[in-house]
Parts: C-alpha cells; sequence; structure tokens
C-alpha cells in the first residue's frame, strides 16, 4: 500500500512538475523567437539603412531624372561614376548587400517603378547570370508590401522597410530612403536589398538551445522534487502509516512520539502530532475501560456473592411442621432485592411467618432487608405467647430499624405468628399488602388492622388481630410485586384480578398443595406480564393448615 | 412513563403538580425538584391529579421531602383510588395526609 501510494504520488508530482516546464519552455522559445526576429530584422535594416545614405550622398537630388535614362540623359560622366561608387560600395559589404538600386515610382498607387541605377553584389551576378542589371529607364510592376513601403516614404518616413515575404521563407530584406530635393520632395527612392540569414534557422536554433537548458534544468528540478518528494513526504507519511498500523495492533504508547521523528510545522507534523495526541488518549481511554470494566466485574461478583448470601437468608427446609403445608418463593428484579420471606418454629405449638418489603430495590434495599429480617426474626422469637406480644415485638423491631436511618429506608411487614395445636393465628400488618385467607376453598382479603410501616416512625403503635384457621384453609402473603406486576400497557396485575384468579373455578385451594398454588398464581402473573421486564421483586408464600 | 413535576408558586405556599409515575426513577427526578422548590416556602401542596402510580420509592421520596421539609406542612391533593389504596394499606396518611 505504502509502495502504490509512493508510486503514484511521485508519478503524480512529477508528471506535473514536466508538464508546468514544458509549458514555460513553450512560453520561453514563443516570447524568444519574437524578439530574436525583431532583434535581426532590426539589425539587418540598421546596416542596410546605413548603406542607403551613404548610397544617397553620391546623388544630385536635381539630377535623378538623368539618372533614370539609361544612357544618363545631361550627365552620363556623373551617373557612370555613382554606378561605380554604388557597386564598390555593394562590394566593399561582405555582410550580403544584395542590391543597390535607384527608382521613382508611378502612378497614384505606386503601382509601377523606373528603375534608375542598379548595382548587385558580384556573388549574385555569378549565381543568377541572367539578372542583368535594369537598364535606366526599365519599368517594372511593384509588389503590395512595396508599394505599402512607398506610401510610407511619401507620407514623410525615414525610411521604410519590406521583409520578403513578412516572415520565414525568404531571406531577404529591403530598406527604402527618399532622395529628396532641395524643395523637400521625393525626387528619387533608394532601396537596399541584403541578404538575410533564414528567420526560421535562427528561431529553431534558439528553440533548441531553450529546450536543451529546459531538459536540463527539468532534470535538476525533477530529481530535487523527487527528493524533497520523499525526505518531505513520503517519508513522514511512511512513518504515520506504519506507527498508525502498529497502533493497531499494539493498541500501546510507542517508544518515541511521532511528532519527535516527524519535526515539522506543516500539515504533516500536525498530523504526526494530533497522532500522538489521539494514542495518549486512547491508551488513556483503554486503561480507563479495563479499570471500569474491571470495577463493574468485582460490583458484578460482589453483587452474585450478595445474592447467594441474601438467598441462604430464606429458609429452605419447607417440612418444619406436619401440621402445616408451606411454599414460598422470591424473584429480585435485580440481582439483589428488598422482599424477604421468613418461617420458623417458636416452639413446640407455634410457628412464625414473616413477608416484608423493604423500600426501593437493588442493594439500599437488600441491605435494610437483611437488619429488618434479623430483627423481626429474633424480636418475635423471644416475644411471650400472650395477647399483645406479636405487636410489642413489631414496636421493637420498628424501634431499631428506626435507629440511624437517616436514608429514610422503611419496611412493609406482615408477620403471623400460628399456634398449630389450636388453629389461632396471630398477625400483625405494618403497613403491608393485605393477604388472601382460603376458607373452604374461596379466597378472600383478610381483615387488616391499620398500622404503618417499620422504620420511620419509632414512637409508632402496633395493633394485632387473631382469627382461628380450619384444617384446609390457607393463607397466601405476597407483596406488591404480584400486585403491581406490570404489562407492557402499563396496567398492574392489580388485587382483583388476584383474588379473581385465586377464586377461579379451575382452582380449588383445597386439593392443590401449597407449592401448586404458588405456582398457579406465579403462572398467573406471567401470562399477565408477558414480555414486560419484571420491574420489582415478587415474593410469595402460602401456608395450608392441614 | 416518566414524571412531569410543574410548580406554582402563591405567597408561601408551594403547589407541585405531579404528572405520570413516581418510582425508583422518577423519584430522584422530584427529590431534586422539591429541594429547589422548597427554598422560603411556608406550605406545600402536592397535587396527584395526574400521578398515576407511586412506588415505595416514590413513598420514601415523600418522606424525605418532608423531612427535608422540616417536618412542615404538607398535604396531598387529587390523588386517585390506586395511591389512596397504597396510602391505606401502608398508613402513608400518617405521614402526610391526603385530602379530599
Amino acid at each position: 500500500m505504502i509502495k502504490a501510494l509512493k508510486t503514484s504520488l511521485s508519478v503524480q508530482v512529477l508528471t506535473s512538475v514536466a508538464l508546468v516546464l514544458v509549458f514555460l519552455c513553450y512560453v520561453i522559445v514563443y516570447i524568444g523567437s519574437r524578439e530574436i526576429t525583431k532583434a535581426v530584422i532590426d539589425q539587418y535594416v540598421e546596416a542596410a539603412y546605413h548603406t542607403a545614405r551613404t548610397a544617397r550622398t553620391y546623388l544630385n537630388p536635381d539630377h535623378i531624372a538623368d539618372y533614370l535614362t539609361a544612357d544618363g540623359g545631361n550627365h552620363p560622366e556623373e551617373r557612370r561614376q555613382i554606378q561605380s561608387e554604388w557597386q564598390r560600395l555593394a562590394n566593399r559589404d561582405s555582410q550580403g548587400v544584395l542590391m543597390i538600386y535607384l527608382i521613382q515610382t508611378e502612378g497614384e498607387d505606386y503601382g509601377r517603378i523606373r528603375f534608375g541605377l542598379t548595382v548587385v553584389h558580384p556573388s549574385l551576378l555569378e549565381d543568377y547570370p541572367e539578372m542583368v542589371l535594369y537598364p535606366g529607364g526599365t519599368v517594372a510592376k511593384s509588389g503590395d508590401a512595396q508599394r505599402k513601403a512607398y506610401a510610407e516614404i511619401y507620407q514623410g518616413a525615414k525610411y521604410a522597410m519590406v521583409v520578403q515575404p513578412q516572415q520565414w521563407e525568404e531571406d531577404h530584406i529591403t530598406v527604402v530612403i527618399p532622395v529628396k530635393t532641395k524643395e523637400d520632395r521625393v525626387a528619387g527612392l533608394i532601396c537596399v536589398q541584403r541578404k538575410m540569414e533564414k528567420l526560421r534557422t535562427v528561431i529553431y536554433r534558439h528553440a533548441y538551445k531553450v529546450l536543451g537548458w529546459a531538459m536540463l534544468l527539468l532534470a535538476v528540478i525533477l530529481y530535487l522534487v523527487l527528493w524533497g518528494l520523499r525526505r518531505w513526504l513520503l517519508n513522514p507519511i511512511k512513518a504515520v502509516t506504519k506507527e498508525i498500523s502498529r497502533f493497531a495492533v499494539k493498541n500501546s504508547l510507542s517508544e518515541s512520539k511521532l511528532g519527535e521523528s516527524i519535526r515539522m510545522s506543516n500539515e504533516i507534523g500536525q498530523l504526526a502530532r494530533a497522532i500522538d495526541t489521539m494514542e495518549e488518549q486512547t491508551v488513556d481511554y483503554i486503561i480507563n475501560l479495563t479499570q471500569v470494566t474491571r470495577k463493574q466485574e468485582q460490583v458484578q461478583s460482589e453483587l452474585n456473592v450478595a445474592r447467594n448470601i441474601q438467598l441462604s437468608m430464606l429458609p429452605t427446609n419447607f417440612a418444619i411442621r406436619s401440621e402445616i403445608d408451606i411454599a414460598a418463593i422470591m424473584d429480585a428484579a435485580k440481582e439483589v432485592g428488598g422482599d424477604f420471606y421468613n418461617f420458623y418454629t417458636i416452639d413446640e405449638n407455634r410457628v412464625a411467618f414473616i413477608i416484608a418489603d423493604v423500600s426501593g430495590k437493588g442493594v439500599p434495599a437488600a441491605l435494610t432487608m437483611s437488619k429488618a429480617q434479623i430483627l423481626l426474626a429474633n424480636f418475635i422469637y423471644i416475644a411471650p405467647d400472650e395477647p399483645g406480644a406479636l405487636a410489642e415485638a413489631v414496636s421493637y423491631a420498628n424501634f431499631q430499624l428506626c435507629r440511624g436511618n437517616d436514608s429514610l429506608m422503611f419496611v412493609t411487614v406482615f408477620a403471623g405468628v400460628l399456634n398449630v395445636r389450636t388453629g389461632k393465628f396471630t398477625y400483625v400488618n405494618a403497613g403491608h399488602n393485605p393477604p388472601l385467607i382460603s376458607r373452604g376453598g374461596v379466597f378472600e382479603y383478610l381483615p387488616i388492622a391499620q398500622n404503618g410501616f417499620l422504620g420511620i416512625d419509632d414512637k409508632a403503635k402496633f395493633k394485632e388481630d387473631s382469627l382461628s384457621l380450619l384444617q384446609g384453609d390457607g393463607i397466601l402473603f405476597y407483596t406488591d410485586g404480584v400486585t403491581e406486576a406490570e404489562n407492557c400497557e402499563h396496567e398492574f396485575f392489580g388485587e382483583v384480578r388476584l383474588l379473581d384468579a385465586l377464586n377461579a373455578h379451575v382452582v380449588n385451594a383445597k386439593n392443590l398443595s401449597a407449592q401448586e398454588l404458588i405456582d398457579y398464581v406465579k403462572n398467573q402473573v406471567a401470562a399477565f406480564v408477558r414480555t414486560a421486564p419484571q420491574s420489582d421483586d415478587l415474593t410469595m408464600m402460602y401456608i395450608r393448615y392441614l | 412513563m416518566s414524571l412531569e413535576i410543574t410548580k406554582s408558586v402563591e405567597g408561601t405556599s408551594l403547589i407541585l403538580t405531579l404528572n405520570g409515575r413516581l418510582d425508583t426513577i422518577t423519584s430522584q427526578e422530584f427529590d431534586k425538584e422539591f429541594a429547589a422548590s422548597v427554598l422560603g416556602v411556608k406550605e406545600v401542596t402536592l397535587d396527584f391529579a395526574g400521578l398515576e402510580y407511586i412506588s415505595s420509592a416514590g413513598l420514601r421520596s415523600l418522606l424525605k421531602a418532608k423531612r427535608s421539609f422540616g417536618d412542615g406542612p404538607i398535604k396531598i391533593i387529587h390523588a386517585n383510588e390506586v395511591i389512596k389504596n397504597v396510602f391505606a394499606i401502608s398508613h402513608f396518611s400518617d405521614h402526610i395526609p391526603i385530602e379530599g
């Protein structure tokens, strides 16, 4: 992957640089060629102009008409003399004067010219023997470029030029200057034609030179760019990639920070430092998460132990007396709960039953629950077998529970003592849900004395009630987890449904064992709640007096 | 289901109207709201017209409220039958009376 990145990045950058350089070369060549063309032409024009001016000095402007004849008119000697001076001038110039000639234009549009004096370079005579000197008076047609140049002269220009043709192919230039009389009239025109090196050759030479240098420069620049690219881009990126790959696998800080090996202030440096920060924070986060997870696991395992402790506080031996059939369940909504049930024999005749519900749920409820369970069990156990003693035991437990109860945890309790010999059932309800009593197979809510719950008012008084159980009668104790079991529609199972379920014709409490009845109620509640999550601890205890 | 508490103050008497459920989770909101509202108040009325359900944790929350209010006068109005029943069973009216 790194290799591919390197290749593609290098290729892209190098291609871009090369393209830019090629474009620059083109621009340089283009601008250069224009300048060179101008310079070359200027140079030739200047030389030709100089020659033309020299040639003019030999002329007498007033004798132009004579020069324009073949024999020299009135001044044949003078014309011959000029001819030879001009020839010398042409011969002397090794730089390539081809022709010097004197003309007069004819016609409004200078469409024709009449030749006066003409000299040519000897080399031209050898190469072009047919190019005989135009004898004086010869008339020829003039080209467009020439006519334009003549017009410029007549408009007052000091000189005019004709590059033939405009560019590239042709190889000579003609400079035209006027011959003026004293009256400032243009009597004739002196044209000097010079050989010119082919412009294309000059420009090509220039272009090759530029391209040559550009190639060299290109090589150097590409090398430098490649080097810089590796040094400042590819190697850092490689280092970053390597570090990220390492971190992804190891999730630990490296020995040296990325920001220390990549000391750059640009974006790559920032990236390196950002990765350092990210790694540090990730590692911190991982450490933190590990700690939290460990702590959570610890809490969970402690909760599991607490659950076992709590469950072990519940009586497990249900066959304590042959006269009674007992069954009970406790389903905590969380690991530990605030409900409990308890039953135990007090003496040869009496058995105590306690069911309680601590406000709230979870650990705070569980702590209060264990306190309440021990206090109630002990006070009831030591209470004498006399009227009012049970209520007194409950009030002792209440007093103890009130002490230091700053968090106002309260407990609702139903505590009862059954004399298995006589069937007398004495009970105290401290703010708890009223149990259901089954007499002759029909359930009804137990009439209860109104007492407040335990744990809040240490001066609270408790009243006890009693009734007589007959053979086959039973009492169902429960906590509000049963009546307040909630279904998905947020409806409660409720006391009416509970009563109806127990009195449904399919149930005959007389024939059901305690365990069967508990299972039945539990199933009824489960059928009502269905998929809704259990919201509260659910506890039931059923005793059947046999 | 959650709990909505609206607050109105008339002079030194505070009326908190509860809508929804007062249970283990929502009772914490009630605790905060009560503590924040009770400063300078001499009398508190809890309007339970919109309260559908109260759990034992909710009752504990009311006890704490009463305790934090220095056992000043708190009363409950417009409680529904379910809540009245809970109060009856637990004798909670000994602590905070329901009126009406």
